[in-house]
């Protein structure tokens, strides 16, 4: 017992590596998917192009190797250090992972509610601010939690070049120990309790966007599928149970 | 200030046009609406009933025309009109939309407060004050901690009445208030409305509702294809029309053949 909680206990540097790496890649590829996401909403079109091209080149690359492109590309240029290099490589992935669902939710901001602000005098700015950014910012949290646990796992990679995060401490205690096994599993018991603990946040921020809008990211399509197949079963919409008798005509 | 024997006009627009893409929607519309008076604008599909009343707040701007508020011109089609203006003329014109458009992250509350805390820049307390007695005044205070989605139709069309009223406006404007409402829903909104019109609001209502119309509204006016065919009083215009095409739209919507 006090092995493994001292196993836990010379892990921790590596698992405040991993946040803090993880931590920082989100911070920068949100704003920066953020902007992606406005620029793909855009009029411009040659900015629209190079987004969409930049966004389909760092999904379309394997993370290790945006990482190893940066870490030993940049290399030639500039003296990069490993946090540098890993946080710049998954700021990027980040970005163009939350580009598409920033895209798609400023997209989804309903023409109506714009038109009724503008009707209510309101200016551009505090349209921007108090009515697209809340319905942006209500439907896009769920599925950019979703990336930053993927963001989170991907910090495992950093291992790959040296970094004694997470994966990497694990590693090298076993190497010492010549016991590998157990440091592992101690570090996939420490990556499962952090990627439950974001898990259950999405979770609570879908019940969030359900409860505000009527509705999810997919706009209802996933709340109508389930009721659909409820329908199936019991071979009966169960909604009408919710409708007074009275209001019931057939 | 504008002056007629029977009052002072609220709203005076003349010669709306609008086009959408080459294609002249309105053709030179003109109507003169007194203070507190409540008109209703009937005509079939696609006979540019939205189009007038969107350029009423400019929504849509109008390619030819003028508007006048309380005989103070507000929008003339011959100059650029700046976005300053154009809040300045919206602050007076209220808007209530045949689908609701509640802002859908904001409670019922903070949809009546939104405006009054960001046009009329009230304190948030005087704000949430006026917001819960124009509520009550809807009979919604109790759900005023509701998000939309929460409410029936009906009731987020009240909503929306109130959200328009919380600018003090001289004048609402109403798209088919009550075409997305269940048939049993839409006597709240209609009692809202007339009761609205009782009180003295000036008023313009695009319906359906021929019985509203002749019973809440003052005048009638009847569209097609982009022209004012006839304008006058609405239980006459509606209950026995001259107008042989009128008629026929009239018994169409009452079912009468
Ligand atoms: N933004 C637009 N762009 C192009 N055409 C438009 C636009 N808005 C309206 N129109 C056209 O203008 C005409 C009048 O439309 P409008 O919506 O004003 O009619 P309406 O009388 O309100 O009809 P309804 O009873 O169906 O609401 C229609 O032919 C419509 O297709
Ligand atoms: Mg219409």
């Amino acid at each position: 017992m006090q092995e493994y909680l001292d196993m836990i206990v010379s892990l921790l540097p590596g698992l405040w590596l991993s946040i803090l790496m993880a931590t920082v890649s989100i911070l920068i590829g949100i704003p920066l998917g953020f902007v992606a996401g406005l620029i793909l909403n855009g009029s411009n079109k040659a900015l629209r192009w190079l987004t969409i091209a930049l966004v389909e080149i760092f999904r379309g690359f394997p993370a290790l190797l945006t990482l190893y492109l940066v870490y030993f590309g940049l290399a030639e240029i500039i003296t990069l250090d490993r946090f540098a290099a890993v946080v710049a490589a998954f700021g990027v992935t980040t970005a163009a992972y939350t580009a598409e669902i920033f895209r798609a939710s400023i997209a989804s901001v309903p023409r109506g509610q714009v038109e009724a602000a503008q009707a209510l005098a309101l200016t551009k700015k505090q349209i921007t601010s108090r009515v697209v950014l809340p319905h942006v910012l209500n439907i896009a949290v769920p599925p950019v939690i979703g990336i930053a646990i993927i963001t989170f796992q991907g910090t495992a990679l950093a291992y790959a070049i040296g970094a004694k995060e997470l994966l990497g401490s694990a590693y090298s205690i076993g190497m010492i120990n010549f016991r590998v096994l157990e440091p592992l599993l101690v570090a996939a018991l420490l990556y499962l309790l952090f990627t439950s603990l974001l898990a259950w946040m999405e979770i609570l921020a879908d019940r969030r966007v359900a409860r505000i809008s009527g509705t999810s990211f997919d706009g209802g399509a996933g709340a109508a599928r389930r009721r659909q197949r409820r329908q199936r079963k019991t071979g009966f919409d169960a909604s009408v149970l919710n409708t007074p008798a009275s209001k019931i005509t057939q | 200030m504008t002056t007629t024997p029977e009052g002072t006009l609220a709203l005076s627009a003349q010669q709306i046009r609008k086009s959408f893409g080459g294609k002249e929607i309105l053709h030179g519309i003109s109507v003169d609406v007194k203070k507190g008076e409540h008109i209703a604008i009937i005509g079939p599909s696609g006979s540019g009933k939205s189009t007038f009343i969107r350029c009423l707040n400019l929504l849509e701007t109008p390619d030819h025309g003028t508007i006048d508020l309380h005989g103070e011109r507000v929008f003339d089609a011959v100059e650029k009109t700046p976005a300053k203006s154009v809040r300045a003329l919206r602050k007076r014109v209220g808007m209530v939309f045949q689908s609701f458009n509640l802002f859908a992250t904001h409670t019922a509350l903070e949809n009546v407060s939104l405006a009054q805390r960001l046009v009329l820049e009230r304190s948030k307390t005087d704000a949430v004050d006026r917001s819960e007695e124009l509520l009550e005044r809807v009979g919604l205070k109790k759900h005023m901690h509701k998000h939309p989605s929460q409410l029936s139709g009906g009731q987020q069309q009240r909503v929306a009445i109130a959200r328009s009223l919380a600018l003090d406006p001289e004048v609402i404007l109403f798209d088919e208030p009550t075409s997305a409402i269940d048939p049993e829903m839409r006597v709240e909104v209609l009692r809202v409305m007339k009761e609205l019109a009782e009180g003295g609001m000036t008023m313009m209502t695009v319906t359906h509702e021929i019985e509203f119309a002749k019973e809440a509204a003052d005048r009638a006016m009847f569209l097609a294809d982009g022209e004012l065919l006839e304008i006058g009083p609405a239980a006459e215009i509606l209950t026995d029309p001259s107008n042989e095409r009128i008629r026929r739209f009239v018994n169409a919507l009452s079912g009468v053949i």
